[in-house]
């Protein structure tokens, strides 16, 4: 058989294009190692920007295809090494990908993911040696090429050159399982391993139940998952990184906890200072399972050949910045960023996990006061990949400039809403190409001072919200902390206890006299018993000893009343009111059944408006440091009790409450967050929402108020954290979008299509961009009927229309910017159009259809695509929307702007259509294997049905005619119409 | 005869050691029909209830086993396979192989090469695993190699490199002579892998490598190589290539290289000896 077709292919220009085609045929030829090979090598020819546009896909590629090739995976690797970005993008993915696998631990799949995870793990936290030198196993055919291409050497020196690497990375292939499991055993004996190896893991395997160890940034990224869903429920705010601090502390417990203090402290010594990652136990877990909860996978123990005894070479290296070689400097700064970043983000995601467990009301008041302790450490050698990606000097993923975050304002973060879930919108301020990895630099050079300095310390975990990390933090290291002392309340929790005490008695005395104090705390026990279970303060509350004397002697030496960080102090002692506050206000929820509601409304008023104004005092007024404390607050605002579900009421004013309820009133709140509206300007007059400034608006104020706003380079980014949700097939649809509008430019189509990014950090975790000068269809039209019915304009109540808004906002019909603005709607219409028919984008209501400032167009939120809809219904059968409002601002069917939005769509749908396979290998190529919903009907028929879309049997003028068809067919399609209706009057959704 | 290849392969898929293979459905009528090439198959089958069925049962299996017998014969021939067992349903393979090296075996491995007694039998246990037979054939290798370069042809080089390491040229490759080539090019002094390479260059053995034969050679390697590589314009034929050769290598100019003239021009040329030093320290 021969391959000159193929390869010729391989080698024209239309292959070359971009990593598309080379990512499809990955796919088709992964059974001919050869050229699985070459086209990695094709793959190494494009820039890091359109490598990491299709990650998400070789990371798929990688995991879901089982051949005999290691092309892609050294490719991978090669790729984590060269780029921060690119190392922490796949770390994330494969982490993902992992989760979904975790169920069949002996399936290949499995196996080629932990191991390239084990792999980025190293690249990411390891102690940073290169893994280029791993050794061959006993792979016979490529090293017998191996052989022979040493024999060729002589006639031809570019051939081992050349087809060597090929060979060696088949050679390197880890052999089956079978075969491994009776090696590792003899593996070990040379140079009397067996002992510490066996020592190491049965070490580590004890210290697994404590895995919850607040200083091991691996553990507790993996293990998160398992936090999420053990503790979804009743997780309260400082528990999930305390586990054992919840418990109550028994004997038992101690002799493992010192156990893995004395393990720590083994390996910090073996470690050597050269080593980057304070990980204890990152041995250990390269020769056993990731450090996951997973099931125990059968086969475990793999042999790394080599390994230890390069390892046991670094031990005696010295530490001083100029003995350091330039690489193993830039691996030193590498794995501060590497730490430093997934710290940020793992507690921006546990800030959010957390927030489901508060009330509603609370939240926000919540959020803001775990936000504070979390910009404290800013600024770090943190950035956002992906939505505000580093910079690439000359092109060279190698040579990266990062956008520093600097500061988190709490004060501009905003919770959102959401069904279950707790979103929240973030302003973060950036210094612009602020760092990188050069070692000569000066700053780098104080930095790498820094972080050899701190080697061999205790080191804090940044941007930990837990009150264990800042225990730890605070006490030297070299003291050994008593665990007595780890597990006994600080300042927060005991005056929080005593508070409880308080308010407990207080509304005793008000509303049910008859209690005594004993008899209410006698009544404690079963409202206490959740509590010590969940979250870490419990036990203050719960155990008597804990509220008495000997709790308060302890205070005594707590770190809050140590005068050296004053402000550390205050905003810890504030996160800690708050969260007391919220686990209060979590178990009056519990215990609410046994209360009379009257009382459970009071109390939950109280603590919310304690929560409001201990907020306000110190985010919003200037003098922090003078915050008062939570007691006075607790009795000033102790007055009139106001109902929760008024509270809930009186946020979004006074609107007709019927048109109040549900998703719809939510939506707007968002809107107005994300969308820059002023909520006050918009309630009051839509029309002045001119929301396009409202963002520049919104970052002249920031930056004017910010230390750092006078540098050049500063910057304000918003983004959305979410968990719990996967927001894969969400990056996936934005993926698929922005291929498609790659499509129109190359082809010439003057439509219009907002490029969205969205990070996955996790199986359900994620930082979405947002859409900064852009508000819903509905918050609109929702906006601009209440004003028109407040303002007496509109006495039959008639919902206002797009028209209405477009001409208030950009001015009457027959001015330049009213045209102008329809024009950039027609440009995004017809792309959003052509693109909602060919990927089945459903849920389309005017909730998830945004106007920005332009007049553009954006669609978001992709829950629904290809082959699922909400409910699985059909209800939305149209081609795509296009209701009567649209046609209406078109200028009817007849109407200049709407015979262009047909040409328009016709144009994109002919561009689509030539490059219909792109589209199609990609769907493809994502749906082998997958768990993503939206592959629900079944990859043959998702594919079929998809390619059916494209009708590609048609010639150019009939697709031009089955445009009109589909435009037809969707004018005010009734399904549309059904399905709007049924939005509104359901969920309020306009 | 005609399934015995198709048969062949799927024993590839077997454990070398005494493992279970549990006959997929196609592979029952296979037996089957070895059993109807014994003895012709009863026509008439009888009930499961019937009486005469133990002795219809009875005489289906050794049938069968007549049939394996015979299939037996037909895969040790071929393949290392020393004899197949039926036992309920399943038929294991066992191979005349032994899974591990005996002590003189080992002793005079470890003499000729340079790896350690626990090497060889990891390396032992690959070979087997990759080559179930126990040895390499010609047309395994070369399929290796077709994998390797899909867009040449490698099928010449294929053939003169397969000659060098047949050295007792029984036409295939056996663990020894794999693991010496092995020791030789991985761990080898330079001089021990020059000695070694001059035997593929010099085909017909007799010492000397003719222009011809270097020519040979390297059109075999761009044969193989195709148009992946991109070769500086000096190069760019294989007589460019062998002409560049013989420049810097043939000393006494008598159009051909003798072992010394092969050393020392080799190890002058630093590309050649970075590209003889391929695997150093990997294996």
């Amino acid at each position: 058989m021969s391959w000159n077709l193929l390869e010729r292919f391989i080698e024209s220009e239309h292959f070359n294009r971009d990593p598309s085609l080379t990512v499809a045929y990955l796919a088709r030829y992964a059974e001919h190692v050869g050229i699985h090979y070459v086209l990695c090598s094709k793959l190494r020819g494009f820039s890091y920007e359109e490598i990491e546009f299709f990650l998400p896909q070789i990371c798929h590629l990688v995991i879901s295809i089982d051949n005999e090739s290691m092309a892609l995976e050294e490719f991978l690797i090669d790729l984590c090494e060269e780029s921060v970005n690119g190392a922490l993008l796949t770390f994330w993915l494969l982490q993902t990908y992992l989760h979904d696998l975790s169920s069949q631990p002996t399936s290949n799949a499995f196996q080629t993911c932990r191991r390239l995870y084990n792999k980025v793990q190293r690249i990411v936290f390891g102690s940073g040696e290169p893994l280029r030198r791993e050794r061959i196993q006993e792979n016979v055919l490529p090293v017998t090429v191996l052989s022979s291409l040493v024999l060729a050497g002589i006639g031809f020196p570019l051939l081992p050159q050349h087809a060597g690497p090929l060979a060696i990375a088949q050679a390197r292939r880890p052999r089956p399982i079978e075969d491994t499991i009776s090696d590792a055993v003899p593996a070990a004996q040379k140079l009397g391993r067996s002992a510490t190896v066996a020592g190491t893991t049965a070490a580590s395997r004890k210290t697994r139940p404590e895995s919850g160890d607040p200083r091991d940034p691996v553990r507790r990224k993996t293990r998160r998952p398992v936090d999420v869903r053990t503790n979804g429920v009743h997780a309260t705010a400082s528990q999930p990184s305390t586990p054992g601090l919840a418990e109550p502390p028994s004997q038992s417990r101690k002799p493992s906890w010192h156990g893995q203090r004395a393990s720590l402290g083994v390996s910090k010594s073996t470690e050597g200072f050269t080593s980057t990652s304070s990980l204890p136990d990152q041995h250990s877990r390269k020769s056993s399972n990731p450090p996951m909860s997973l099931p125990a996978a059968p086969g475990v123990p793999r042999r790394i050949a080599g390994d230890i005894p390069r390892r046991h070479s670094q031990v005696m290296r010295p530490s001083t910045p100029a003995t350091m070689s330039r690489n193993a400097k830039m691996r030193a700064l590498r794995q501060n960023y590497f730490r430093s970043e997934t710290q940020f983000l793992t507690a921006l995601e546990g800030i959010s996990n957390r927030l489901v467990s508060v009330p509603k009301p609370a939240r926000l008041s919540a959020l803001r006061a775990e936000l504070g302790l979390i910009a404290q450490d800013l600024p770090a050698e943190v950035d956002i990949p992906l939505i505000c990606p580093a910079t690439l000097v000359d092109g060279s993923a190698s040579k990266s400039r990062h956008h520093r975050i600097v500061r988190l304002n709490p004060a501009e973060a905003t919770s959102l809403n959401s069904a279950e879930k707790v979103p929240y919108l973030l302003m973060l301020e950036v210094l612009r190409e602020d760092f990188d990895f050069d070692p000569e630099s000066q700053q780098n050079q104080e930095l790498l001072a820094k972080i050899l300095s701190e080697k061999g310390k205790q080191k804090r975990r940044l941007f930990d919200t837990t009150d264990a990390a800042r225990l730890a933090a605070i006490t030297s290291p070299q003291e050994q902390v008593p665990s007595d002392s780890v597990l006994e309340p600080t300042t927060g929790d005991l005056s929080s206890a005593s508070l409880l005490q308080d308010l407990e008695e207080n509304s005793k005395k008000q509303d049910s006299p008859r209690s005594k104090p004993q008899q209410g705390s006698s009544r404690e026990p079963p409202r206490l018993s959740s509590g010590v279970s969940t979250i870490s303060t419990g036990p203050s509350l719960g155990t008597p000893r804990n509220s008495d004397g000997q709790g308060r002697a302890s205070s005594g030496t707590s770190p809050y009343l140590r005068p050296q960080n004053p402000t550390q102090a205050d905003v810890s002692a504030l996160a800690d009111h708050m969260r007391t506050a919220s686990q209060m206000l979590a178990q009056l929820e519990l215990s609410a059944a046994k209360r009379p509601k009257a009382e459970v409304a009071a109390i939950k008023g109280k603590i919310i408006a304690s929560m409001q104004s201990l907020e306000e005092q110190s985010f919003l007024s200037e003098d922090v440091a003078q915050g008062p404390s939570f007691e006075t607050i607790m009795a000033k605002a102790g007055a009139p009790p106001t109902e929760t579900d008024d509270l809930v009421e009186s946020m979004d004013g006074a609107t007709d409450p019927k048109l109040n309820t549900g998703k719809g009133a939510d939506r707007m709140e968002n809107d107005a967050m994300t969308g820059g509206i002023q909520r006050k300007g918009d309630r009051d007059d839509p029309s002045a929402a001119t929301f396009g400034e409202a963002w520049e608006e919104k970052k002249e104020r920031i930056r004017r108020s910010s230390p750092y706003g006078w540098i050049k380079h500063w910057d304000l980014v918003s983004v959305i954290v979410k968990t719990g949700a996967d927001l894969r097939q969400e990056a996936f649809a934005c993926q698929l979008i922005e291929v498609c509008s790659k499509i129109f430019a190359e082809h010439d189509v003057d439509v219009w299509v907002k490029n969205m990014r969205i990070l996955v950090t996790g199986e359900t975790s994620g930082l979405i961009e947002t859409i900064t000068n852009a508000v819903s269809l509905h918050s609109l039209k929702r906006s601009l009927t209440l004003a028109s019915i407040a303002a007496g304009t509109n006495p039959k109540k008639r919902i206002a229309t797009l028209v209405d808004h477009y001409t208030k906002t950009f001015g009457a019909p027959d001015s330049a910017a009213y045209a102008k603005a329809i024009d950039c709607f027609v440009r995004s219409l017809a792309a959003y159009s052509i693109i909602s028919y060919v990927l089945q984008l459903k849920d389309r209501h005017n909730g998830n259809i945004l106007i920005d400032s332009y007049g553009h167009v954006v669609h978001i939120d992709f829950g629904f695509m290809l082959s699922n809809s909400p409910g699985n219904m059909g209800f939305e059968a149209a081609p795509f929307k296009l209701t009567f409002e649209y046609v209406e601002l078109l200028g009817g069917v007849e109407g200049e702007a709407f015979l262009k939005f047909k040409e328009l769509m016709k144009d994109a749908f002919q561009a689509l259509r030539r490059e219909a396979e792109r589209i199609v290998t990609m769907v493809e190529l994502m749906g082998r294997e997958s768990k993503m919903p939206c592959y629900g009907g079944g990859l043959a028929n998702v594919i079929s049905a998809l390619r059916a879309r494209f009708v590609l049997e048609k010639s150019k003028e009939e697709a031009r005619d089955w445009v009109e068809d589909l435009v037809a067919k969707s004018v005010g399609s009734y399904y549309t119409r059904l399905y709007d209706t049924f939005q509104y009057r359901s969920q309020g959704i306009y | 005869m005609a399934d015995t290849p198709k048969e062949e392969k799927k024993v590839h898929d077997v454990e070398p050691d005494c493992e279970d293979l549990t006959p997929p459905p196609d592979r029952r009528t296979s037996i089957a029909d070895l059993g109807h090439h014994a003895r012709p198959r009863p026509y008439h089958i009888p009930r499961y209830v019937s009486e005469s069925y133990p002795k219809f049962k009875q005489k289906q299996e050794y049938a069968l086993r007549i049939g394996i017998k015979d299939f037996e014969e037909k895969m040790g021939k071929s393949t290392g396979v020393a004899h197949l067992q039926l036992t309920e349903g399943q038929l294991t393979v066992h191979y005349n192989s032994q899974s591990k090296l005996s002590q003189q075996e080992l002793a005079d491995l470890q003499k000729a090469t340079h790896f350690d007694k626990k090497e060889l039998q990891q390396w032992y246990k690959g070979f087997l695993k990759d080559c179930p037979s126990g040895m390499l054939t010609k047309s395994e290798f070369q399929k290796i190699y077709k994998q390797f370069f899909p867009f040449g042809d490698p099928s010449s080089f294929a053939d003169y490199v397969f000659n060098v390491f047949d050295a007792d040229k029984s036409g295939s490759i056996d663990f020894k002579e794999f693991i010496c080539a092995l020791s030789v090019t991985s761990r080898g002094k330079m001089e021990d892998k020059l000695d070694w390479a001059f035997q593929l260059y010099d085909i017909d053995g007799d010492g000397k490598i003719s222009y011809d034969e270097m020519l040979s050679i390297v059109e075999a390697i761009y044969k193989m190589v195709g148009s992946m590589v991109k070769l500086p314009e000096d190069e760019d034929t294989p007589e460019k290539r062998v002409k560049k050769i013989f420049r810097m290598m043939d000393k006494d100019e008598n159009g051909s290289l003798d072992m010394a003239e092969f050393k020392e021009g080799s190890k002058r040329d630093e590309t050649i000896v970075s590209a003889l030093s391929l695997y150093d320290g990997l294996v």
